[in-house]
């Protein structure tokens, strides 16, 4: 069929090769390179530890956007849109979690005494691996860019919130937690649906 | 039981100096160690002379003889030069030593890789000393296995 053909000029130039498929995964210490990067590159622009948070949350924030677009896109079984909070919540913890990380993370559960926040908490999160916070910083934790990262899909996916990371000491030991306060308009539009 | 453990930089500069004797003679390790500086430099120098295709071994073994302590060196890839001084009368073998400049090593490759450490300046890090102070207690303690 396609031997009296000329010879095809497909595959000679990149744009004609079918694109890969990529690897999912990228190694550690590339990841906490550039992390590591991004961390200097606010230190140097910002006079407070709160400032920092706030930069590192933002860049996280513009992550977060495209992450729940890619994420939605490449779901296998037809993405349903979560209208619930729990919803929401769990896709975070399970999905993006493992996309991003690899594993789900640790525990998700509500304040007692408060229906409109909830708290994501993790062990060590993978990108605090190789940072160890001087004393002078206080109680900065570089997972507010994790923090940044939840806040840009629970806003792209219209439950706007304040999402904030903080170190919890449990023991000996510490432990990150992500709390999200959900705005009144989420808890009054979840009253509505339920 | 370790009495000392020295972390020296490029230029020479010692990064780290913990002394674990209990704080007497901290003068004492500071010469010490300087003195084996000379020896890493000698070291250098004959790698250098035997040409570009002789290996050098990361562990140097014991640098020089002195009596009541026992002072092995190690120098990594990158130039920085590590340097433990045990007791006399600690006897493990040299394989053990050379597994513990190993996880020194990676210990001051996660140290180098936190974003708020600073060139040149004496390592301060919350994660290092937890980490270091649990390496030396399993040394002392003869629990530290080649593993």
């Amino acid at each position: 069929m396609s031997s009296g053909n000329a010879p095809s000029k497909a595959n000679k130039t990149i744009v004609d090769r079918p694109m890969p498929r990529g690897k999912a995964e990228v190694s550690l210490s590339s990841f906490c390179f550039l992390f590591s990067e991004i961390v200097q590159y606010c230190q140097n622009r910002v006079n407070t530890t709160q400032e920092l948070e706030k930069m590192l949350a933002e860049i996280g924030h513009n992550v977060g956007v495209r992450m729940l677009e890619l994420s939605s896109l490449r779901e296998k079984a037809g993405f349903k849109r979560e209208i619930k909070i729990v919803g929401i919540l769990s896709y975070i913890k399970d999905t993006i979690w493992k996309v991003m990380f690899g594993k789900v993370a640790d525990s998700l559960e509500r304040v007692t005494d408060k229906e409109d926040e909830y708290m994501i908490h993790e062990k060590d999160p993978l990108v605090n691996t190789y940072i160890s916070v001087p004393k002078e910083y206080g109680h900065l934790n570089c997972a507010a860019f994790v923090a940044g990262i939840v806040q840009g899909i629970l806003d792209s996916a219209d439950f706007p919130a304040r999402v904030t990371a903080h170190t919890v000491p449990v023991g000996a030991d510490t432990r990150t937690t992500i709390l999200v306060k959900f705005t009144p308009q989420v808890m009054e539009r979840e009253k509505r649906i339920a | 039981m370790i009495e000392c453990l020295c972390i020296i930089e490029k230029d020479n500069f010692p990064a780290l100096l913990r002394v674990y004797s209990g704080g007497k003679d901290l003068n004492k390790y500071h010469y010490m160690c300087y003195c084996a500086i000379d020896i890493f430099e000698e070291k250098e120098q004959a790698a250098r002379a035997g040409g570009v295709g002789k290996q050098v071994d990361s562990y140097l073994g014991t640098l020089y003889p002195a009596q009541e302590h026992k002072i092995h060196g190690y120098i990594t890839n990158t130039g920085v030069r590590m340097v433990m001084i045990l007791d006399e009368k600690d006897g493990k073998d040299g394989s053990l030593v050379k597994a513990f400049f190993k996880k020194l090593h990676s210990l001051h490759a996660e140290c180098v890789s936190n974003p708020f450490h600073r060139d040149g300046q004496p390592i301060v890090s919350k994660k290092l000393e937890r980490d270091l102070e649990a390496l030396v207690r399993l040394w002392n303690s003869d629990a530290f296995s080649l593993r």
